[in-house]
């Protein structure tokens, strides 16, 4: 299966060496050495770069689906756009190409001494096996995790929803944290639809990093509070009473609203 | 010589020679704009004045693009030429693109881009071009500099003008003086790719 998707992506992209990285339902990520027009790019890492491709899904209509691929690689280039000029972390675009869709992007992270990438998770992983239990909850960590939540809260303060809030979706360079995938990224100001983002992430360190889940989400809900005070003119404070409030109701009932489906 | 080259990884079969002429006069530039509505074949360039091009990945981010779209068969200008200059813009207009990027008699300084195809150079190819534009430019070898991110953002383009064309006031900025050539050019290259959408 993923041979022929690796086949189609080199057809597009001669010449360019690709390495396989992730691959979810609806896209395959790629890392590569080589940058699309220049060897010195603006970005701080110059020696490795990303490529996102969605291929072509065989059981769709061809039209169909060429317009759907297409329609969600604009969507996601114009989240990440959009954070970019907000001065939210996450990588920038370097090329697009909508008929192939393809998304050449900045590479983010390092290599933890272990070898994997530094997302939140391996990083809180990695402390939890290699280090005592105090160093899982020390002062690094509050900071990191309160960076993150001022990072989620400055997300929702532009109606911005990620969608597919988890601790693997969250890279660490140099400690500061950064957002990535954008595939189901949406625009909403309902508190509802932030609170499911919060609840997703809450569910997802519950789930990933059990032993210090509670610490650990408290530290994220207090930066994620700390920014709707600094933003208390845009009406940050009430938007927060309500996204916390919304919070409670979805712990309650789950991240769907309707019963249905 | 004031030229440079570069080629894509992508595009080996393709070179791209980029050369930048200052002190141009007004008439060259006025009978540039004639010929090229004329299309004479001397005028066969892509020509770019240097007032909202603040970096070499600025300009190559937008050569790659056209290049792609000419070999996706999706090129919205008539030309490769035009097209370079169209993707140089965040708005989705040929006409302002080319006001707005292309020659301007009020800009002394041009920037000139070919692409090539690389198995047709031959040794001399890219100094013969070079030696036919200084003449139809009229200028002599002191005002044909080599190009570089240095003198783009300190001496040729206006970073206010820039800023206003692409829209990017409202941006944040980090505030330190030495990252806004790398924050401007990121911001630039986003806000063209998504021109349109």
């Amino acid at each position: 299966m993923t041979d022929r998707l690796v086949k189609e992506i080199e057809g597009h992209l001669p010449h360019i060496p690709l390495e396989i990285v992730s691959q979810g339902a609806e896209a395959l990520v790629f890392q590569t050495s080589t940058h699309p027009y220049i060897d010195d790019p603006y970005l701080k890492n110059q020696k490795k770069y990303i490529v996102k491709f969605r291929p072509s899904k065989p059981y769709r209509h061809p039209i169909i689906d060429a317009s759907i691929n297409k329609t969600r690689t604009i969507g996601e280039a114009k989240f990440m756009t959009k954070l970019n000029k907000l001065g939210i972390n996450s990588p920038s675009i370097i090329s697009v190409d909508y008929s192939k869709a393809i998304i050449w992007m900045e590479f983010l992270g390092s290599e933890l001494t272990n070898g994997d990438i530094s997302s939140f998770k391996n990083w809180l992983w990695y402390l939890e096996r290699n280090e005592s239990e105090a160093k899982c909850v020390d002062e690094q960590v509050e900071q990191v995790c309160k960076k993150v939540g001022e990072l989620i809260g400055k997300l929702h303060m532009n109606d911005m929803i990620h969608g597919d809030l988890t601790s693997s979706n969250i890279i660490l360079q140099d400690f500061e944290p950064a957002l990535i995938d954008f595939g189901l990224s949406s625009y909403s100001g309902l508190a509802e639809d932030k609170a499911v983002d919060l609840y997703v992430l809450e569910r997802a360190i519950l789930s990933t990093h059990s032993v210090f889940s509670d610490t650990y989400n408290g530290w994220l809900l207090e930066g994620y509070g700390s920014i709707h005070k600094q933003y208390s003119k845009q009406g940050g404070t009430k938007k927060y009473a309500e996204t916390i409030k919304k919070l409670e109701d979805v712990r309650l009932r789950g991240r769907k609203r309707s019963m249905l489906g | 010589m004031g030229f440079i080259t570069t080629s894509f990884p992508q595009f080996p079969q393709f070179t791209v020679f980029i050369s930048l002429f200052t002190n141009i006069k007004t008439e060259t530039s006025a009978t540039i704009k004639s010929e090229l509505i004329g299309a004479n074949k001397d005028y066969d360039f892509c020509f770019l004045n240097t007032n909202h091009i603040i970096s070499l990945e600025q300009l190559y981010a937008s050569i790659h693009r056209s290049i792609l779209n000419q070999s996706n068969e999706l090129m919205k200008a008539k030309t490769l030429n035009t097209e370079i200059i169209f993707n140089l813009s965040s708005v989705n207009n040929i006409m302002d693109a080319l006001k707005r990027f292309g020659v301007d008699e009020s800009c002394p300084n041009l920037i000139v881009i070919k692409v090539l195809k690389t198995d047709e150079i031959e040794s001399d190819t890219l100094k013969e071009l070079n030696q036919h534009l200084l003449k139809l430019l009229d200028v002599d070898e002191s005002h044909n500099i080599e190009l570089n991110d240095e003198i783009l953002f300190s001496k040729l383009a206006s970073v206010q003008k820039t800023k206003k064309l692409y829209k990017l006031n409202d941006a944040t900025y980090s505030g330190n003086e030495s990252e806004l050539q790398a924050e401007l050019t990121r911001l630039i290259i986003g806000a063209t790719l998504l021109r349109g959408f």
